[in-house]
């Protein structure tokens, strides 16, 4: 299972659906998001309308919940970035350890993702073909 | 009751073992999270994408700037 960060999702919504890859990719493989993806893409709503379209999209992906004991994961993981001397955002380090917890490949465009890795090496990020 | 033999037995354990590992192997493949399944066609996905035209991409790049202005003060 993939699970799929909200920047790949903008980025889709931005071509109005008009890119191949992504297309083919979403629909040929395992992708799920979970709920931090699903806010961060919502953020940008601006009237109901659209905001049903958004949750169109969104529930067609496999629907990842973050079970309880993440959190404490997660409150592990800022601890052990801080330690490593690394700044990332809260929401990546909780959609990080979303993906450890749940033992799955983390698709994103965010290069920062690869300095989360280097201090958390259970990590696994997807190579998004080119 | 089957007379029981050291082969008998020997066998039993086999039998009993390949269970055990068949479970473990179940147990391992078994997702570690609640994963439900989407619902819906990925045409209709994508054609819900096609009519959006009012989406604020400046609101990821605004609480993107915030959560990192965010994570450089609890580092500090």
């Amino acid at each position: 299972m993939i699970l799929v960060d909200s920047c790949v999702l903008i980025d889709f919504t931005r071509s109005k659906a008009a890119d191949a890859k992504l297309s083919h990719l979403f629909a040929s493989l395992p992708v799920g998001v979970c709920g931090i993806c699903r806010s961060e893409l919502l953020a940008g709503t601006r009237s109901k309308p659209e905001r049903f379209r958004l949750e169109v999209f969104l529930n067609r992906f496999d629907q990842i919940a973050i079970d309880e004991p993440v959190w404490d994961q997660v409150g592990d993981n800022l601890a052990a970035l801080r330690r490593a001397g690394v700044n990332v955002p809260f929401p990546d380090v909780a959609l990080a350890t979303v993906a450890i917890f749940g033992d799955l490949e983390l698709w994103t465009r965010d290069a920062h993702f690869a300095q989360v890795q280097r201090v958390l090496p259970a990590l696994s990020l997807f190579a998004e073909p080119p | 009751m089957p007379e029981l033999t050291l082969e008998s037995l020997a066998a039993r354990v086999e039998v009993l073992e390949q269970r055990v590992a068949e479970q473990t192997t179940a147990a391992m493949d078994k997702p570690k999270v609640l994963i439900r399944p989407g619902v819906g066609t990925w045409e209709a996905a994508f054609e819900a994408i096609r009519g959006i035209v009012d989406y604020d991409f400046d609101a990821a790049h605004a609480q993107n700037a915030c959560d990192w202005k965010e994570a450089e003060e609890r580092n500090r």
